[in-house]
């Protein structure tokens, strides 16, 4: 079982919780075992980033990439890849595409 | 893409490129985000607070009447909990401008910004041994930030040049701490003594002044339009425009305007301003930002499959006021199709619709804070204190919403019965 931890960050938090339950939910079909949370985007500078594999940011907060690129690099989290959720997928709520996509991104930065 | 998609396209990428960035910049500034983070800690207190106001102002007389005798009691809730929203804003913003700075306490910089404000605008007359109220109000919010800002900047100021009390290595790190803020916090307590209390200076006086124009200019409907205007802007180019809007730059106007709707109603006197936060949720943001309910309805029975799916995962969320499927599953953002109802046809009609309607009295103003994501319909009875003409003139705003979406959401399905026909063929 491959394992994967992962950060969505969001506006309200709101919307992304529903990804979270769809990623839960569909991780053992994929034969993943994850661990998923979401948090304010906002915020992003009073999370602890070493929990984490991957962090994933929710469509409408993409302008704020650079900045949490920046600020992530700053602290030692370089190699820390961060994804981008396809807005698609985000708003029908797709657990498996943007599985495949973490699962992808992850593999690809090794 | 049609000569008319390609044209809104075009003013698409134009906002996306031209007009989000700037605001979006401006709105993850430091010190606006603290005090954006802080307002809206506050926003169940007010909610809480709001509801002996349901209370004292329960549109069923025989209710009412039952209540009235401790009507007085009620309002004593209501005034310390709304009322001093100011009071217990400080203690939010102190916190919060003090993560901007590692070094800092968020408890120490509480307590220093609200006893800083206490002594600048509420000073203790110690004749009668009372502290005034005005300012506790929302009325002392801008002088606040004030405050607050001089607070944390001083002390952020002070540490990086060591204008503190250095203890010896071996003392304990919470000890070393409360000596080390000792001589710059005294610093800034004389400082606010001395300009309120020694020189008579009333910055909360001063501010009201400067403000009121603003406040008075906050309550127009061109207010309101810029307002939303620019929320559905940038929602259009995927970004959570309230979080610079309605809940951004308008918020502490939004708060003081329904904080005085509210002292307005306890008091049993005529409510003053239009424009609130319950405004925007009435007649702009029915179903979620930009109206999307009726959208979400119409598509339903849709022949496109993706967009029947889209409406089967909106319907519920949107119940609700969240609209983020319906947003980037359909996709309106981005959309060029969805460009002109979205930013035009929708939420800035609603702003005319509830400005005009409340001005003629045909609906009451809000003045019960409720939380955002009340389903329509229940939540312009609430917040308007069981006005039912308010729910009626809703239900009527969706249904003409209804016809605005439906020319456009029908040529999107024809768009995606196309790529559903193309996938199928491949």
């Amino acid at each position: 079982m491959k394992k994967l931890r992962v950060v969505i960050l969001c506006a309200s938090a709101m919307s992304s919780g529903f990804i979270v339950e769809e990623l839960k939910k569909i991780a053992p079909q994929n034969d993943v075992e994850i661990q998923v949370e979401c948090f304010a985007s906002l915020r992003y500078r009073y999370y602890d980033y070493s929990k984490v594999d991957l962090v994933m940011l929710a469509p409408q907060v993409k302008g704020q990439q650079s900045d949490i690129r920046k600020y992530l690099n700053e602290k030692g989290f370089a190699a820390l890849p961060i994804m981008l959720i396809p807005m698609r997928d985000y708003g029908l709520m797709r657990g498996q595409p943007i599985l495949e996509l973490a699962l992808k991104t992850v593999a690809e930065n090794a | 893409m049609s000569k008319f998609e390609a044209r809104m396209d075009k003013i698409g990428q134009w906002v996306e490129q031209k007009i989000a960035p700037p605001l979006v910049k401006m709105g993850n500034q430091r010190h606006f985000a603290a005090i954006r983070a802080a307002l809206i800690r506050t926003i169940p207190l007010i909610i809480v607070g709001s509801i002996p106001l349901i209370l004292t102002n329960l549109p069923v007389k025989a209710w009412a009447d039952a209540l009235a005798p401790i009507s007085d009691k009620l309002n004593v809730l209501f005034s310390m909990t709304f009322g001093f929203t100011t009071l217990w804003l400080a203690i939010s913003l102190g916190a919060e401008l003090a993560k901007m700075y590692e070094e800092q306490d968020p408890t120490m910089i509480s307590i220093i910004t609200v006893c800083s404000y206490l002594i600048t605008v509420e000073p203790i007359d110690l004749a009668t041994g009372a502290l005034g109220t005005t300012g506790l109000s929302a009325k002392g919010m801008f002088a606040l930030f004030i405050v607050g800002i001089i607070v944390v900047e001083f002390m952020h100021f002070a540490y990086k040049h060591n204008i503190i009390i250095r203890l010896p290595k071996g003392v304990p790190s919470n000890i070393a701490q409360s000596f080390a803020s000792l001589l710059p916090m005294g610093i800034l307590f004389v400082f606010f003594w001395v300009v309120r209390v020694i020189l008579g200076f009333d910055i909360g006086a001063l501010l009201n002044t400067i403000i009121s124009p603003i406040i008075s200019a906050s309550d127009t409907w061109y207010a309101a339009f810029i307002c939303v205007l620019f929320l559905q802007l940038l929602w259009f180019v995927g970004i959570h425009g309230g979080s610079f809007t309605v809940w951004g730059v308008m918020y502490p106007f939004l708060l003081n305007n329904i904080a005085e709707n509210a002292a307005a109603a306890a008091a049993q006197q005529a409510i003053p301003h239009i424009i609130t936060e319950p405004f925007f949720y009435s007649w702009t943001m029915i179903g979620g930002v930009g109206i999307t309910l009726p959208l979400v309805i119409i598509w339903l029975k849709s022949k496109s499959a993706t967009l029947r799916e889209v409406s089967r995962v909106s319907l519920i969320p949107g119940i609700f006021c969240i609209n983020e499927p319906v947003m980037f599953g359909t996709p309106i953002v981005l959309n060029p199709i969805m460009f002109l109802p979205f930013v035009f046809g929708t939420s800035l009609l609603g702003t005319m619709y509830g400005y005009i309607l409340t001005k003629i009295g045909w609906v009451s103003a809000a003045y019960i804070q409720i939380p955002w994501t009340t389903p329509p319909l229940v939540q312009p009875f609430l917040s308007s204190g069981g006005d039912w003409r308010n729910v009626v003139a809703q239900a009527v705003l969706i249904v003409i919403m209804a016809f605005i979406w439906y020319p456009f959401a029908k040529l999107w399905e024809k768009r995606m019965l196309e790529v559903e026909k193309a996938d199928e063929t491949d």
